[in-house]
């Protein structure tokens, strides 16, 4: 099981995607090319919205963690399988660019 | 002559070579809502055409099995919409250059024909040209064009959308033998007039209808199936369901923004259901009693 500190920090990768916000949800259009495909739109419920926001390309999945625990009555270990489980399908989707 | 789509009115002149004979958009000639954007169209035949130099934007081509097959290039290049048609077996016309200026309200039409010598009979809006400026026409119009079935029932407007196969057309005969209005059953034009959300028919080939409008009181996503249910999908997931039913060749951050904005939109006003329906008269009383 990979830890939070096995990954590095990431940017969204705004060169890729159109991001529309929707209430509480973000909505994010494929762009190749100028070309806008639609019919692979992903839809980020609101812990993914929020874990999207907060990686800015500056924060580690550690400060990310914290931020998180900081707001909601949640236990750490929630958290961090719920980080990972997003930055994982987020990069398979290539919405993240990794900062070095 | 004036042609009258959705809120749009289309007035035409031509070079002389040009004929219009009105065929997919024969009864469109009457304006069924007032109409707030007005586009001056000129027809013209060329001995050549020329192309944007750039590269398209977008490109499509006919189904497989199209009796007249081409391929069609979009240019997006600063106000003006280039839409080029190359047909391959077409007998008259062998080219078309059309250039969309929404700012202007302007569209040009350049015909290539086989021969300089034949005299066009086209209608204005003759396919896939047609069906490509209505595209573009409805989302400048914060609109947009559906693969859907629309019926209007005692003032309720519905539409039932889906791609081909999950029986937009058999859902429509249903309703239309059970009193119902059927405004088409395959595509429509939906877009915002005075706070209410309407659809509209279009010119089609192969159908011969008079233009209609209905509102909309519901959207349902059909699926066949065999007992009627449904569930609500009304927020964000409606309204990204509804977009995967709509025809959009969208290359433009502005025009995918803004069509984004108006499916949240109607998401918000307009209830959004998934329908699953067996194919027998109960599903009318099915979706009257939602």
């Amino acid at each position: 099981m990979k830890k939070l500190t096995d990954y590095p920090i990431y940017n969204f990768n705004t060169n890729f995607f159109l991001a529309k916000e929707a209430k509480d949800d973000l909505v994010l259009v494929p762009v190749i090319d100028d070309i806008y495909f639609m019919s692979n739109v992903i839809h980020l419920n609101q812990t993914a919205t929020e874990l999207l926001k907060e990686l800015d390309g500056k924060k580690t999945l550690t400060e990310v963690c914290e931020l998180i625990l900081s707001r909601y009555d949640v236990e750490k270990d929630v958290v961090e399988k719920d980080i990972i489980q997003f930055i994982e399908q987020a990069l398979e989707k290539n919405i993240l660019e990794e900062i070095n | 002559m004036d042609i009258f789509l959705a809120t749009q009115k289309f007035s035409f002149i031509k070079c002389d070579q040009i004929e219009f004979y009105l065929d997919v958009s024969k009864f469109f000639t009457e304006q069924i809502i007032d109409y707030n954007t007005h586009f001056h169209c000129c027809y013209n035949i060329t001995g050549i055409i020329t192309l944007p130099k750039a590269v398209p934007d977008f490109l499509g081509h006919s189904l497989d099995d199209a009796q007249i097959p081409y391929e069609w290039k979009i240019y997006k290049i600063n106000d003006n919409l280039f839409i080029h048609i190359d047909f391959f077996e077409n007998e008259t016309i062998k080219e078309v250059l059309a250039v969309l200026n929404f700012s202007e309200k302007t569209i040009l039409v350049e015909l290539l024909p086989r021969s300089l010598t034949t005299k066009i009979k086209i209608d204005p809006f003759f396919h896939p040209l047609g069906s490509l400026l209505m595209v573009y026409l409805s989302h400048y119009s914060s609109g947009f064009l559906i693969h859907a079935s629309g019926v209007s029932d005692n003032g309720n407007g519905y539409v039932f959308s889906g791609v081909s196969g999950k029986g937009k057309s058999t859902i429509s005969q249903l309703w239309k033998q059970q009193g119902a209005t059927v405004l088409n059953d395959d595509r429509l034009w939906i877009q915002k007039v005075d706070n209410e959300w309407k659809i509209f028919n279009t010119p089609m080939a192969y159908y011969s209808q008079e233009p209609k409008m209905a509102t909309i009181s519901k959207i349902f996503l059909i699926t066949h199936s065999p007992e009627n249910y449904v569930n609500n999908i009304s927020g964000t997931t409606g309204a990204l369901r509804v977009m995967s039913n709509c025809i959009q060749h969208l290359f433009d951050k502005k025009i995918t923004d803004s069509h984004l904005d108006t499916l949240l939109e109607i998401s918000e006003q307009i209830p959004i259901y998934k329908l699953g329906f067996k194919p027998t008269f109960e599903v009318v009383d099915f979706v009257r009693d939602i």
